[in-house]
C-alpha cells in the first residue's frame, strides 16, 4: 500500500514525482530520506538542507505516514 | 457576542465634544471592521477636497474584528486619515498592545475631527472619555511621553497609550504615531495629522470585554496554531548562511509553492533582520537609491553588519505583540554603539535596516541601531526618511546640492555620521533638514526639475524597500494600491506560501511553474494580484498581522476565526468580496479627492532593467499589468476607475461623489 505526503521544497528540487496538488505517493514504510532522494537531493544537501516533518525537525531516518507534510526551506521575504 | 464592539467614538477636538455612535451589524458584514470600518467611516466623515492638515480631515484609530477575541496573531491596530503626503487615502499599521485596547474601551474605532486650541489627550477610562491638557507633555518625544502619560494613568487597569513624538508636533509629513515605546504606524504622514490636531496622545483603559459568538473554537484553532508555531525551529547556524540562501533563491529559474511555517520560524528567531543580507544577495533589496544592486557598488561579501545574527548580537530581551506566538520583536542594548547617549531601542526591522544600509551604500551597523532609536524618539517613518536622504545624497553626490545647502554636512554614499547628522536636522527641522521631513515629494518640488527626475516615489510616497524588478507583483501592487509603495501588500513570493488557491475558489493555484511567467502581463497573473489584494483588505479588516500572509492561510486561516467571532457562516470566497469591498472603497475615496490612479504608479527608475547581477534583464510590464489588474477588480483598465456594474454589485453606489 502506498502512502500520500504533502511536499513543500524548493523549486531547484526534482518536481517529477510531485502532483498538482503537491503531494507526493511513496510506498509505505519510506523514510524521509528516500523522499527527498526523489527530489533529487544529494546525500550531502539532504544534511545540509533544514527540512521539517509535520512542523518539526526529524532525523533522515524518520519512517513517513500517510497524510504527513514534509517542508524544506526554500527561502524568506519580506520584512 | 459577535467579536465586534458595534460601537465607534467620535471626537470633536474644536468643541471637546464627544460621542458613541452605534454601527449596524450590515456595515461590518460589508466593511469587517478595521481598515473596512475606516474606509467607511472616512468616506462619510471627511468632506470632499478636505486639507489633510485642517480641521475637517478625520483621523481614526481602528481595530480589525479579530482584535481582543483571543485569536492569534490580531494584536495590529491601523491609523486611517486622508494622507498629506499623497493627497488620497492614508493608513499606517502597528503592533504592539495598543490594538485590544481600543476594543476595551468599548469601541472598535476612534475618530478625531476638528483641531483643539491647545495640546490634549484623549484618556478613556471605565468611566467613558474625557479630554485632557497635554501641555506638559508637548515636546517631549515619543518615548518620554508615552512613559508619562502611562505614568500619570498607573492607578488606571492596563492602560495603553499611542502618541505622537516631535516630528508630528512639528508636522513633519512623513511621521507616525507610536505605542509600546516606540513602535511605530508610520506611513502615509498620519503623525502629522495627529499633530495638526494638537492631538500629542491616546490614552485607552476601558475595562469592556470582547466577546465573541463562540469561543470555543477560537481557543482551539488559536491553541492549534500556538502549537505549530511552537514547534516551528531553524538551527541557529542558518543566521550566517542567509546570503547562501539568497544565491540558490536568486539562481533559481523556478518558483513553487512554500511552507510558510519555516519563515516564520526564521522570524521568531531573528525578527525581520533576517531578510537583510539575504535580499542584498538575491535582489530584492533596493540599493543606492534604486540606482543599483548587491555587489555592484554594495559588496554583499562584507555585508555582515546588516545581517541577522549582527542585528540580533544586542538583543536582550524578545518580544510578542498581543496575542502572537511568533514575536519577531526585541530590543537591543546600545549604551556601547550610541556611545552612551540611548541605552536601548527596538530591533532595527528590515525595512530600516536597508533604508540606512544598502540604499545609502551604509554598512556601518552601529549606525543603523542610532537612527533607529532618533526615527522611533521622534515619531517618523524609517522607509520615507531613508528615501529622503537618498535623495539627498545622490543630489550632492552629482553636484545639485553642495556643503552650504547641507549646512557643512558631507552628504557623500556611505558617510554614517553625517547621515546620522542629517537625521538629526530633519528631526529638528534644521537646514536642509526641515526641506528633507516632509519627505521627498515635497523637497523635489522645491528644488526643481533636476530633483524631481531623482525622487522615487510611487504617487506621493516613499516606497517600502522591496525591489519590484525581483517581483512583478509588488510592482503591480506598488503601483496600484490606493495607499502606494506600501511594501505590506504582497507579492509573488508571499503567493507561494499564503496557498490562498485552497481555500479561494478563484485564487490561481501555483505549482512548479518557471520565474518567468510571473512577470508576462495575462489574466492568470492579475487574478493573482487581485487575490492577493483582496486577501489584504481582509486581513486588515479583521486585525492581522502581515505575516499570517507570509505564514499561509493553510496555517492560520481567518475564516473559522471570523466566523467564530461573528457567529456568521461564511466561505473565504465571500470574505473576499468584501475584501474586494474595502479595496475598491478606498479607490473612490482617493477619486473623489482627485487623485488619479495613474500618478500613483511606481516611478521608472525602478523599472530600469539592470545589465547585469541578480535581477539582471528584469523588468515589469506595469502598464499591461496593472490595467489587468483594474480589469479583474471590476475597474475601467484604462483609468482605475470601478465600473457602475462593480459599484451596484458591491453596494457602493452611494459613495460615489
Amino acid at each position: 500500500m502506498n502512502i500520500r505526503v504533502r511536499v513543500y521544497c524548493p523549486s531547484f528540487c526534482d518536481y517529477t514525482s510531485i502532483d498538482d496538488s503537491g503531494h507526493m505517493e511513496l510506498p509505505a514504510g519510506a523514510t524521509l530520506s528516500e523522499l527527498l532522494s526523489r527530489l533529487g537531493l544529494s546525500f550531502l544537501m539532504r544534511r545540509i538542507l533544514v527540512v521539517h516533518v509535520n512542523g518539526s525537525k526529524a532525523p533522515l531516518r524518520t519512517v513517513l505516514k500517510d497524510g504527513d507534510t514534509v517542508s524544506v526551506l526554500s527561502g524568506m521575504y519580506g520584512g | 457576542m459577535k467579536g465586534y464592539m458595534e460601537k465607534i467614538l467620535l471626537v470633536d477636538l474644536s468643541s471637546g465634544g464627544m460621542g458613541i455612535q452605534d454601527v449596524e451589524d450590515r456595515i461590518y458584514e460589508d466593511f469587517l471592521g478595521g481598515i473596512g470600518l475606516g474606509a467607511w467611516a472616512l468616506s462619510k466623515m471627511i468632506p470632499k477636497g478636505a486639507d489633510p492638515l485642517g480641521p475637517d480631515n478625520v483621523l481614526g484609530f481602528v481595530a480589525g474584528i479579530l482584535t481582543g477575541t483571543g485569536a492569534m496573531m490580531t494584536g495590529r491596530w491601523l491609523a486611517v486619515c486622508k494622507s498629506p503626503l499623497t493627497g488620497g487615502w492614508g493608513e499606517a499599521n502597528c503592533g504592539g498592545n495598543f490594538a485590544n485596547a481600543i476594543k476595551k474601551s468599548g469601541v472598535d474605532g476612534i475618530f478625531f475631527r476638528g483641531r483643539a486650541e491647545r495640546p490634549v489627550y484623549l484618556f478613556v477610562g471605565p468611566d467613558g472619555p474625557e479630554l485632557r491638557d497635554a501641555s506638559d507633555f508637548w515636546g517631549m518625544d515619543a518615548v518620554e511621553a508615552e512613559e508619562a502619560l502611562l505614568k500619570a494613568h498607573a492607578g488606571a487597569k492596563s492602560p495603553r497609550a499611542a502618541v505622537i513624538g516631535t516630528a508630528g508636533e512639528k508636522l513633519s509629513l512623513i511621521s507616525g504615531i507610536t505605542n509600546d515605546g516606540g513602535r511605530i504606524a508610520a506611513r502615509s504622514g498620519v503623525g502629522a495629522v495627529m499633530g495638526s490636531k494638537n492631538l500629542k496622545g491616546v490614552v485607552l483603559a476601558g475595562n469592556q470585554t470582547v466577546a465573541p459568538w463562540d469561543p470555543k473554537t477560537i481557543r482551539e484553532e488559536s491553541k492549534a496554531f500556538a502549537e505549530k508555531i511552537n514547534k516551528a525551529q531553524v538551527p541557529g547556524i542558518l543566521g550566517h548562511l542567509t546570503p547562501i540562501v539568497g544565491r540558490v533563491m536568486a539562481a533559481s529559474p523556478h518558483t513553487a509553492p512554500t511552507d510558510g511555517m519555516l519563515a516564520a520560524a526564521m522570524l521568531k528567531k531573528w525578527g525581520t533582520s533576517v531578510n537583510n543580507h539575504l535580499g542584498l544577495v538575491n535582489g530584492d533589496n533596493p540599493v543606492k537609491n534604486w540606482l543599483s544592486y548587491g555587489d555592484k557598488d554594495f559588496n554583499t561579501r562584507k555585508a555582515w553588519a546588516m545581517g541577522p545574527v549582527r542585528m540580533n548580537r544586542n538583543q536582550v530581551k524578545k518580544y510578542h505583540c498581543s496575542a502572537c506566538p511568533v514575536g519577531c520583536g526585541g530590543i537591543c542594548d546600545i549604551r556601547r554603539e550610541s556611545g552612551g547617549r540611548f541605552t536601548h531601542t527596538h530591533k532595527p526591522e528590515y525595512e530600516t535596516a536597508n533604508a540606512f544600509g544598502a540604499l545609502l551604500l551604509n554598512r556601518d551597523g552601529d549606525s543603523i541601531y542610532v537612527i533607529n532609536e532618533l526615527l522611533n524618539r521622534a515619531g517618523m517613518d524609517s522607509i520615507s526618511a531613508g528615501a529622503a536622504v537618498a535623495f539627498a545624497i545622490e543630489l550632492f553626490e552629482e553636484g545639485f546640492l553642495d556643503h552650504k545647502d547641507t549646512g557643512g554636512l558631507d552628504l557623500k554614499w556611505g558617510n554614517h555620521r553625517d547621515i546620522i547628522r542629517l537625521v538629526e536636522k530633519m528631526i529638528a527641522r534644521e537646514g536642509i533638514g526641515d526641506l528633507l521631513a516632509d519627505g521627498v515629494k515635497k523637497a523635489a518640488e522645491r528644488l526643481g526639475d533636476k530633483a524631481l527626475d531623482r525622487a522615487v516615489l510611487c504617487g506621493g510616497q516613499e516606497p517600502g524597500m522591496h525591489d519590484p524588478r525581483k517581483d512583478p507583483m509588488l510592482g503591480v501592487l506598488f503601483s496600484a494600491d490606493p495607499a502606494p509603495g506600501k511594501h505590506t501588500v504582497g507579492g509573488n513570493y508571499i503567493y507561494t506560501s499564503l496557498h490562498l488557491w485552497e481555500f479561494c475558489t478563484w485564487a490561481p493555484r501555483l505549482t512548479k511553474e518557471r520565474l518567468d511567467e510571473d512577470y508576462i502581463p495575462n489574466d492568470k497573473q492579475a487574478l493573482k494580484s487581485v487575490a492577493m489584494s483582496c486577501y489584504k483588505m481582509l486581513l486588515d479588516g479583521a486585525g492581522g498581522c502581515y505575516y499570517c500572509m507570509m505564514i499561509g492561510c493553510n496555517h492560520w486561516n481567518p475564516v473559522p476565526l471570523l466566523n467564530a467571532a461573528t457567529g456568521w457562516e461564511r466561505s473565504m470566497d465571500e470574505y473576499m468580496v468584501a475584501g474586494r469591498r474595502i479595496n475598491t472603497l478606498r479607490q473612490l475615496f482617493n477619486l473623489r479627492e482627485g487623485i488619479d490612479p495613474r500618478e500613483n504608479f511606481m516611478h521608472c527608475r525602478m523599472n530600469r532593467a539592470f545589465e547585469a547581477g541578480p535581477i539582471k534583464g528584469r523588468s515589469v510590464a506595469l502598464e499591461e499589468m496593472v490595467s489587468l489588474h483594474w480589469k479583474h477588480y471590476g475597474w475601467d483598465p484604462e483609468t482605475g476607475k470601478p465600473t457602475r456594474e462593480t459599484l451596484e454589485e458591491l453596494g457602493l453606489m452611494e459613495y460615489l461623489q
